[in-house]
């Protein structure tokens, strides 16, 4: 059974201007240890998703509709009904999350060990203040830190130990779920390369679920078998990884998989998207992606399509799927 | 690329750059960082070159020497054989001009577009305000900002971050320069808008005959822009090839290890783990030895000579390709 379900979620942004429609109708579901990847380009919505999920918006969010169902323990609980000290109990212990900016995530005059025992202690009151240090003690070495260090105040840690830190921070009260928002963003590549690793290891090794955030397909095609790609606010795709690489339907799943250069193997034509994502206050009516679309029809920008299963576990919100013939064109030109 | 008839555009010769560690009022400076530590390369009329390496490795520093942003501490930089300080201040950017990294902080948000695109004219005393104008609008059209008219009297912040890259890339170009540093030109845009950007560079460099020295993190990014790649490690060049040559075939063991760190957008694809061993350390006070010991997996085995000797020189090994390290001059690795 899935451990977590989200049904036509919508968060809207009220501003001077109007609502920007950041999150507009997500809809998926995750198992156990299953990993999703959601990818889409700054300012599309996809750290908002997290927000809704974890209830944790800023003032001017306004939660539009949906619905959250979280398993606990085999019964549905849809998040978004609860009271905010009932969400409290399923914060951290059913979802947690690791932050973009690990620099921030840590208070820099309490020591990092310290921190991670506050939250344990935060939700189970009764853990005895030996038991939750050897506990943290666990999560350094889980996350390949110097258990010695946790002494240590935020300062003393580089920046790679800091994301290591928050990821041990987040796993903390044994989520069923974590999400990792751009966790590796700020970092050179080799400690990203460690980080990503380490990530993944704890993902397999606890069989938790994760959902992880990045504008990067590269890192997204390394630590989730499924990816969902995200565009103005909407799913436009969500597949398994090598589908998503390999067989996308949705002309913007094709663009984007085929903007991105590679160091390794031959050195491939890189396609361009025309156009500038669109602004979220006046979405395009239609299809949201129709107006950079080169596939597009007048039916595409009236009409917009649903987002439905066209194979097993292939959901695709497009008129005109890209066939394979198309996408060989394409490749070829 | 080194053919005969060709003339060497710009010349670096034994570059360092040191900043006082620590500054008390009325201390003698008794550390510093080198942060450009004898440095050499230079690069023919109309090719450009990428200088590559992680965060702090000293890549902008280095740059920011050749646009005389910074003077060196050492080391000469020549522009057709001239040292640059022999050049008068405006005569020298008129061949070297700079694309920085964040077109939001680059851009005067209190001029329009015409005057940002134009000033270079203007402090040059080029032409009259007519043929300013024609060329302001001749440029605006090159890099993608159709009609130009309609983008003239614009401000900045009615701008995205890859228009406003591209009237940076405008203003690089409008004096003709023969070299064009670029530090990170694409790292703040998003991937359907980089590929835009990083093709408009390419087309440019054709076109005007300009050579870039591109700076950057990202060795993908880096094949498609350059001719030879220089790494760079703590303030040291530790490899320069071309660029295939150095993607095929990388000698040095700190290139292979960033090499395996690079997250390949391809989920069947599965590379080798970075054979590196601990973390990054500012260069405070190096010891006289390879610069990379600390990290170098090698070091056991073949490290005799790499912890007595000085950072080894960089060292042609096969016809255009240079390494600094003594296991592979030594032909051991």
């Amino acid at each position: 059974m899935a451990i977590i379900k989200v049904e036509d979620l919508k968060m809207h942004y009220k501003t001077k201007m109007g609502y920007v429609k950041a999150v507009d109708g997500i809809s998926f579901e995750l198992e156990s240890g299953e990993s999703l990847g959601i990818v889409g380009e700054s300012g599309c919505g996809k750290t908002s998703v997290s927000m809704t999920l974890l209830r944790t918006l800023p003032e001017n969010a306004e939660f539009m509709g949906g619905h959250v169902w979280f398993n606990d323990n085999g019964k549905m609980v849809d998040l978004t009904q609860l009271s905010e000290d009932e969400m409290r109990h399923y914060r951290w212990k059913g979802i947690s999350m690791v932050f973009q900016a690990a620099m921030n995530s840590l208070n820099p005059v309490y020591k990092v060990g310290d921190q991670i025992v506050e939250a344990i202690l935060t939700h189970y009151p009764e853990t005895p203040i030996d038991e939750a240090r050897a506990k943290v003690a666990r999560l350094f070495e889980l996350v390949t830190l110097d258990p010695k260090r946790m002494d240590e105040y935020p300062h003393q840690y580089s920046g790679g130990m800091k994301q290591r830190a928050v990821i041990a921070l987040a796993l903390a009260c044994d989520p069923k779920i974590i999400i990792a928002d751009e966790p590796t963003t700020a970092l050179d590549v080799i400690v990203q390369d460690r980080i990503l690793r380490e990530l993944k290891n704890v993902q397999e090794q606890l069989n938790m679920a994760m959902i992880y955030i990045s504008h990067d397909i590269a890192v997204i095609a390394e630590v989730s078998k499924k990816i969902a790609v995200m565009y103005a606010g909407k799913f436009v795709e969500q597949s398994d990884s090598t589908t998503i690489f390999k067989k996308p339907m949705h002309p913007y799943t094709f663009l984007l998989m085929n903007a991105f250069p590679s160091h390794v193997g031959e050195k491939k034509k890189l396609f361009t998207i025309p156009g500038e994502p669109p602004n979220l206050l006046n979405p395009p009516t239609g299809c949201r992606f129709a107006p950079r679309c080169p596939w597009a029809t007048e039916k595409c920008g009236v009409e917009e399509p649903p987002y439905v299963e066209v194979e097993s576990g292939h959901y695709l919100a497009c008129w005109h799927p890209l066939t394979e013939e198309v996408r060989q064109n394409e490749l070829r030109k | 690329m080194s053919s005969e008839n060709k003339k060497v555009l710009l010349e670096v010769k034994g570059l360092k750059k040191f900043f006082p560690a620590e500054r008390a009022l009325f201390a003698r400076v008794k550390h510093f960082v080198r942060a450009v530590d004898d440095v050499s390369f230079d690069i023919i009329e109309g090719e450009s070159l990428g200088l590559v390496g992680e965060s702090g490795c000293g890549k902008t520093t280095t740059g920011r020497m050749i646009v005389r942003l910074e003077d060196p501490t050492a080391g000469t930089i020549k522009i057709y054989d001239k040292p640059v300080n022999d050049y008068e201040r405006m005569k020298y950017h008129s061949i070297v001009q700079m694309i920085f990294q964040d077109p939001y902080e680059s851009l005067n948000p209190r001029m329009t577009i015409f005057d940002i695109v134009a000033e270079p004219l203007n402090i040059h005393n080029i032409g009259t305000l007519e043929e300013r104008e024609a060329k302001v609008m001749e440029l605006l059209q090159k890099v993608g900002m159709t009609p130009p008219e309609s983008f003239l009297w614009r401000y900045p912040h009615e701008l995205s971050g890859g228009q406003r890259q591209r009237i940076a890339i405008a203003r690089a170009l409008v004096l003709n320069p023969k070299l064009i540093v670029a530090d990170e030109p694409t790292s703040m845009l998003d991937v359907s808008v980089r590929t835009g950007v990083m093709q408009l560079m390419m087309q440019l460099q054709s076109d005007y005959n300009v050579s870039y020295l591109y700076i950057t993190h990202d060795l993908a990014v880096a094949r498609y822009m350059v001719n030879r790649i220089a790494v760079m490690y703590l303030g040291k060049l530790v490899e320069l090839a071309e660029t295939e040559e150095l993607l095929h075939n990388p000698l040095h063991p700190y290139t292979k290890s960033l090499m395996d760190a690079v997250p390949v957008p391809d989920p069947e694809y599965k590379r080798g783990e970075p054979n590196i061993l601990g973390s990054i350390s500012a260069p405070i006070d190096p010891l006289p030895i390879c610069r990379f010991y600390d990290r170098c997996p090698y070091r056991e085995i073949l490290g005799d000579r790499c912890k007595t000797q000085p950072h080894p020189e960089l060292k042609e090994v096969s016809p255009g390709h240079f390494v600094s390290c003594y296991p592979v001059h030594e032909g051991k690795l």
